[in-house]
């Protein structure tokens, strides 16, 4: 461990004097210092201000330590074998793996000592920032609880579309409205009841009831969640209403009721509400609402005579309830992304077991990249495919690169699904599983298998033999 | 004792072809090597450029991989950890991590030893006063000219104390003050401290000054094997010292040569001072005048750790002062140092303890490496009229 740690001192006093680090430490500090004062956010609100604050800030040191950690592991050991400089090294008695391992711990070293200054930074500034005098009516308050009050969420149990679609269907057949159809007809006629379905499954058409569900203990690994909603006197139903026509500044009348007509102690008062369209609003729901099997059911009666009200996006509806505070949610969005990092580190350094310096940078680069979009990468593949009778973009190259691109992709980790910062710019909770997930999906397998690669390569690796 | 207990480095058949990215042969650098280097001895692997003699020491250091044959070194495999333990090394450039100073360079070293952190720090300490950077000791490494980056490379190279030493031209890049101090220091810790030394050079007067066993590689292939005394001595020479003989003297021995052996005198000549000496007096006029320099001063004594031996602190201080005597190394150098003596008397200790420039050819070469070779040294004009860092600035001595 001592000789690991060694190494670890070492790189990190190598990364700070070569001036690498340095010049994005600079930047980084920079960006920290001056961002409290020159943020404006839209000009009027602190909550504004403040989110973009937390959205640039978090945002431009993750993106910037991204770069510092592939620039610095591919760049000590290829730079190192190409320098001769681990000749000597190496003829010390410390195995290859303990030394890449102590680069290793000196680059994620480096990386939580920066994030640790960019988690102070961001509660200092926040205090700042929240401490401005408000000029807008409410301000304050929405800054305490959009912002700063972490919330956490359950978002709406969706229906089984597939079984709707059928039921459609059965119901077309009765009332004769359609004829005998082809497999693929009816396969499509299903697909397109589906998007029907989903389409309409948010929208409040005038003069009607709707009826929504929350399954409070729906995913096993939420199971503490519920519990921890239950033990609030209230929860929040976070609405953010639309108008189908586009209407911006309406105001849309609704009659909110909810609990489960089954068990009557779980009904509530029906409460009449205005809603400006466009905007979020938090309905306060009491607990006793939830049933028995930790259901909630939300009935919506449009007042409207012409106008529906749909409610677009996952995050335009959803129940939420307050849970921690701000700087241990910041805390672990800082965690998510040092697992990001040190997956980065072990990414670099194992490239850099075996290639040059720019060519280990362009190959982590290239996975920095498909990690960051992976989901979009994932549906462009999708897209390429020849629908019916239509020929192959990619002609006879179509096949194999999709096949090679779906692999690479498939093999690369999803940045986006640990990308906390969204969460803390809108106040909500980050997960300790997603702590957990990244730490152990991104560390000990992921990287973990970077990392024993890169030390196999180095090991095998004849250091002083002459490549180019 | 078997001679496995005696051999500390043993290649039989050791072969390294380097091969293109198509697996084509080539390069063969090393050509079935057979090397048997023994404990307590120096050995010098000679050889001209391209001859295989630092890819030889990158296989024994584990850098490089052997294609065919077999290496032992201090009975392991040479990449084992254990070994390098036991290892000090330098390699032919210094390889130092420029960012660093003196100080941290030697300490990053000694923390892969493992050496704990007091008795680092004394090393440490003891080393940059032995190679002469201790006022240096905060310069970056990068600031340093190549004699001074040559001087902590050496120090690195023995941190740990090392049970085997090797050298890959460790002369290279010094001055003649550093050659000499350089020397001096193979010959202690061979005699004194009874450690192996592997000394790898093209410089062929530093290797003969310290020496015990050489062998000469060309074309990746052995050449020849064996004691410098055995293979430099030429038995058909025979050599006659005096004091400063006239002219018809020396008529007189010529005619009585010949006419009683029957043999031609070949050459009659008188020794020169040797341009190191020269070279080591005037540094050492200049440094009793306390000059000013930016670079290296000359060494001080040798570090303490390394002269240490569990026999006790009286063995210790006979070493420590033996060595740092250094006529018993270059007998030459002291009297010319001493304002005293006569000239004549200096001619005659040269004339005793040296041989002329034929005779040189005739001389045994001695065992014991304080036997100077009287001619003007080859190594020293080396590095006088060839050294790089003449040509830069005041860092420079």
């Amino acid at each position: 461990m001592s000789r690991i740690w060694a190494v670890a001192r070492h790189m990190i006093a190598e990364s700070i004097r070569t001036k690498v680090a340095l010049l994005f430490i600079a930047i980084i500090l920079i960006i920290l210092l001056t961002l409290p004062f020159t943020v404006t956010g839209d000009g009027l609100t602190i909550k504004s201000r403040l989110q973009n604050y937390l959205a640039y800030s978090l945002g431009s040191v993750g993106a910037l330590l991204s770069l510092l950690t592939v620039f610095l592991s591919c760049g000590t050991l290829s730079n190192e074998i190409s320098g001769k400089y681990l000749f000597l090294v190496v003829s010390k008695p410390i195995p290859r793996w303990q030394l890449f391992v102590g680069k290793w711990v000196g680059v994620v070293t480096l990386n939580g000592v920066m994030l640790l200054v960019t988690f102070a930074a961001a509660l200092a500034s926040t205090w700042y920032i929240k401490n401005r005098p408000a000029t807008v009516p409410g301000d304050a308050e929405a800054v305490q609880k959009e912002v700063l009050e972490v919330r956490h969420n359950f978002r709406l149990h969706q229906p089984n579309w597939n079984q709707l679609a059928q039921e459609r269907l059965r119901q077309l057949r009765e009332a004769g409205a359609i004829e005998k159809l082809s497999p693929e007809e009816e396969k499509a006629l299903i697909a397109r009841l589906i998007e029907e379905a989903k389409s309409g499954w948010r929208t409040l058409r005038p003069r009607q009831w709707h009826l929504f569900e929350f399954r409070l203990s729906e995913i096993a690994v939420d199971r503490r969640r519920h519990a921890d909603a239950l033990e609030q006197d209230y929860v929040f139903l976070h609405i953010k209403p639309r108008h189908p026509g586009g209407t911006e500044d309406a105001v849309l009348q609704a009659v909110i009721a909810c609990g489960d007509p089954r068990e009557p102690q779980t009904l509530t008062r029906e409460v009449t509400a205005d809603f400006v369209v466009e905007r979020f609003h938090d309905i306060p729901i009491p607990t006793f609402a939830v049933n028995s099997r930790n259901t909630l059911y939300v009935q919506i009666f449009n007042l409207s005579d012409k106008d529906s009200i749909t409610f677009e996006g996952d995050d335009c509806f959803e129940l939420l309830y307050p849970l921690g505070t701000f700087h241990w949610n910041t805390l672990r969005a800082i965690m998510i992304t040092w697992s990001r990092l040190a997956f980065l580190a072990a990414l670099g350094l194992m490239m850099s077991s075996f290639l040059s310096f720019p060519v280990a940078c362009m190959a982590s680069f290239l996975v920095l990249a498909a990690a960051s979009m992976k989901k979009w990468l994932a549906d462009a593949f999708e897209w390429t495919i020849p629908q019916g009778t239509r020929e192959d973009p990619m002609w006879i190259f179509g096949p194999p690169m999709r096949l090679i691109g779906r692999a690479f992709v498939n093999l690369v980790p999803d940045f986006t699904h640990y990308d906390a910062v969204s969460n803390i710019v809108g106040g909500r909770y980050v997960p300790a599983f997603w702590v957990l997930q990244a730490l152990v999906l991104l560390l000990l397998v992921q990287g973990a298998v970077l990392i024993i690669i890169g030390c196999v390569v180095l090991t095998r690796r004849e250091l002083a033999r002459v490549t180019a | 004792m078997s001679s496995n207990d005696l051999s500390v480095i043993q290649t039989a058949g050791l072969t390294k072809v380097f091969k293109d990215f198509w697996h084509r042969q080539r390069v063969v650098a090393v050509d079935k090597l057979d090397l048997d280097i023994h404990k307590d001895e120096v050995f010098g692997l000679l050889g001209p450029n391209g001859s295989g003699k630092t890819t030889t020491i990158k296989m024994l250091l584990g850098l490089l991989y052997p294609t065919r044959g077999r290496i032992q070194v201090l009975g392991r495999a040479p990449t084992d950890v254990e070994v390098k333990s036991r290892i000090g090394f330098l390699p032919e450039e210094s390889y130092l991590y420029q960012f660093l100073d003196a100080r941290e360079t030697l300490d990053y070293y000694g923390r892969l030893f493992r050496i704990p952190r007091q008795e680092r720090r004394r090393r440490v300490e003891q080393l940059l006063e032995m190679t002469g950077l201790g006022r240096e000791a905060r310069r970056r490494v990068g600031e340093y000219s190549k004699g001074m980056a040559r001087r902590i490379g050496l120090a690195q190279a023995l941190i740990n104390d090392p049970d085997l030493l090797i050298l890959d031209e460790p002369t290279s890049g010094l001055d003649p003050v550093g050659t000499r101090e350089i020397k001096d220091l193979i010959v202690f810790l061979n005699r004194e401290k009874r450690k192996t030394i592997l000394l790898c050079s093209h410089l062929l007067a530093d290797v003969e000054d310290v020496c015990q066993r050489v062998a000469v590689l060309y074309g990746g292939r052995l050449q020849a094997l064996g004691p410098i005394r055995e293979l430099l001595s030429q038995e058909n020479l025979t050599q006659i010292t005096t004091e400063k003989l006239n002219p018809d003297s020396v008529d007189r021995i010529r005619r009585i040569i010949e006419r009683e052996e029957g043999r031609q005198v070949i050459s009659v000549s008188t020794p020169s001072d040797r341009l190191e000496t020269f070279f080591l007096r005037i540094v050492r006029q200049a440094q009793q005048l306390r000059q000013t320099t930016s670079g290296a001063t000359v060494g001080g004594r040798i570090a303490e750790f390394l002269t240490e031996s569990p026999v006790g602190e009286a063995v210790v201080e006979s070493l420590v002062a033996a060595a740092s005597k250094p006529e018993r190394v270059e007998p030459a150098a002291q009297p010319a140092a001493e304002p005293g003596e006569s000239a004549a008397t200096e001619v005659l200790k040269e004339l005793i303890s040296s041989s002329s420039a034929v005779a040189e050819a005739t001389s045994p070469v001695e065992n014991e490496p304080s036997a100077p070779v009287p001619q003007i040294d080859e190594s020293v004009i080396d590095s006088l009229m060839n050294r790089a860092d003449r040509k830069t600035g005041p860092s420079k001595e």
